[in-house]
């Protein structure tokens, strides 16, 4: 059975024909086409599908599409102004050398964006705690926090 | 959270309208708050029979509030506004709860609940275990009639609790004073896990904290992870720790060894039980290493 969701995201409006049951990743990756959040262990333990529900990190593979009517989605093509400038996160996780394979990037950005929009002057043990919801399994995670340091501490 | 089609999805905010919504479907209704277990029970098999999803999210029972130092809380107020509220903040009494809400990552405790972790009743859960060492009870409202548990009485087994069809935790209820301090700590292997083992201590003195001497009177010690198909209360460590007297490094070593006395750990896929058995008193001792720490702030 279908129902139609009005989902802001990233300051639009969709108006999406969405099963009862279905999840926010699934409405995202798969009818709007967004597929920066992954779909990693579809069960709410490694983080790639984090997105930001008015302005708090979640796992989107763990909300349904029709629980967030009415509220604000982020997504990490929304952290990108007019589509092809980089953010700063996303700057200096490139610049660092902060991305390998890329699985677990956007959700870490996201999880990232949602630790400096609370707490601008983290800690280094308040990063990691930022980013302890996502899993990374190439870099060893010193390199994602050096770049969310950077953008910390306005470096980038 | 894909399981089989639902025939309805309702997120009701008036509190009438969602107790409606449980009489009409009874059993077969999934309540979701946070939905971080969603995935969890669905894996174990539990919602098999699941047609309606209830999403009581907008429901108007996230206050927190603080009234002659107990703490009252809406059920689905979220980990993050309790962590971040005064009194777990700033009350020694409440350190146990803020020791285990402080383990979740942010995805986590940004939408997680106090009910729904209560209500699927489940010992590798972290907030069991602490609010039972501080004596919680929890209220709970169908249509016909309102219930008060104590937690000591409300987890039956592994994933069963005393709650009936119809009944939704409305609210929970945590006692608090000038004179207790607790503590929590957890063995986990990342922090999304569920508990290896966990422990809660509370610990009450007679003249207070301030007083140098405090003497220890009242001990409330609670283990979980895998240790049983609910919480387990440990008497034996209580009575040693609550003898009257001051609480030495020799007491708590001594208070830590009995914990064997009431609880036999498990032995899973995730950890044997003589590993278990062993870390039992490991976290024991860092979680009343923190609530004794708690006295020197």
């Amino acid at each position: 059975m279908k129902r139609i969701a009005r989902l802001n995201v990233n300051g639009e409006i969709h108006e999406v024909a969405v099963n009862l049951q279905e999840t926010l990743l699934n409405t995202l990756r798969d009818q709007l086409d967004l597929k920066g959040a992954k779909r990693g262990c579809d069960s709410g333990g490694c983080g790639c599908c984090t997105v930001m529900v008015d302005g708090r990190a979640r796992y989107s593979c763990m909300t349904y599409a029709l629980s967030v009517e009415g509220k604000e989605i982020k997504t990490v093509e929304g952290l990108n102004e007019g589509g092809t400038t980089l953010s700063r996160l996303q700057e200096a996780f490139v610049k660092k050398g902060a991305v390998q394979c890329g699985y677990c990037t956007c959700g870490i950005i996201m999880a990232a964006q949602n630790l400096l929009e609370t707490n601008p002057n983290p800690t280094d043990e308040e990063i990691r705690k930022g980013i302890s919801g996502n899993l990374c399994r190439c870099t060893g995670y010193t390199k994602i926090v050096e770049a969310i340091q950077d953008v910390a501490t306005g470096v980038t | 959270m894909s399981f089989a089609d639902l025939s309805d999805f309702q997120q009701p905010r008036d509190l009438q309208d969602a107790l409606l919504i449980l009489d009409k479907y009874g059993d077969d209704t999934l309540i979701v708050a946070g939905g971080t277990f969603v995935h969890g029970l669905n894996a174990r098999g539990f919602l098999d029979e699941v047609e309606v999803v209830l999403d009581i999210s907008e429901l108007p029972l996230k206050n927190i509030s603080h009234s002659k130092g107990n703490l009252s809380i809406g059920s689905t107020a979220t980990y993050n506004d309790l962590l971040n509220s005064r009194p777990v903040q700033s009350m020694a009494a409440f350190g146990a709860l803020k020791d285990a809400l402080g383990y979740p990552p942010p995805q986590i405790v940004n939408v997680a609940t106090i009910g729904g972790c209560l209500a699927a009743s489940c010992p590798l859960f972290d907030l069991p275990t602490a609010i039972s060492a501080l004596g919680g009870t929890l209220t709970s409202e169908s249509s016909a009639r309102k219930k008060t548990y104590s937690l000591d009485k409300f987890f039956t087994g592994l994933f069963e609790s005393s709650l009936g069809t119809g009944e939704l935790i409305t609210a929970i209820e945590i006692p608090g004073n000038d004179k207790s301090t607790s503590g929590f700590s957890k063995l986990e292997t990342n922090a999304n896990d569920l508990a290896i083992i966990n422990a809660a201590v509370s610990l009450t003195f007679k003249s207070g904290l301030l007083n140098r001497k405090r003497k220890c009177i009242t001990a409330r010690v609670f283990l979980g992870g895998g240790v049983g198909d609910t919480v387990m209360r440990s008497p034996s460590v209580e009575a040693i720790l609550s003898d009257g007297e001051p609480i030495t490094d020799d007491k708590i070593e001594n208070a830590v060894a009995a914990a064997k006395i009431d609880v036999t750990a498990q032995g899973d896929h995730r950890a044997s039980a003589k590993y278990r058995q062993k870390m039992i008193e490991v976290y024991l001792k860092k979680a009343i290493a923190r609530a004794m720490a708690r006295l020197e702030t």
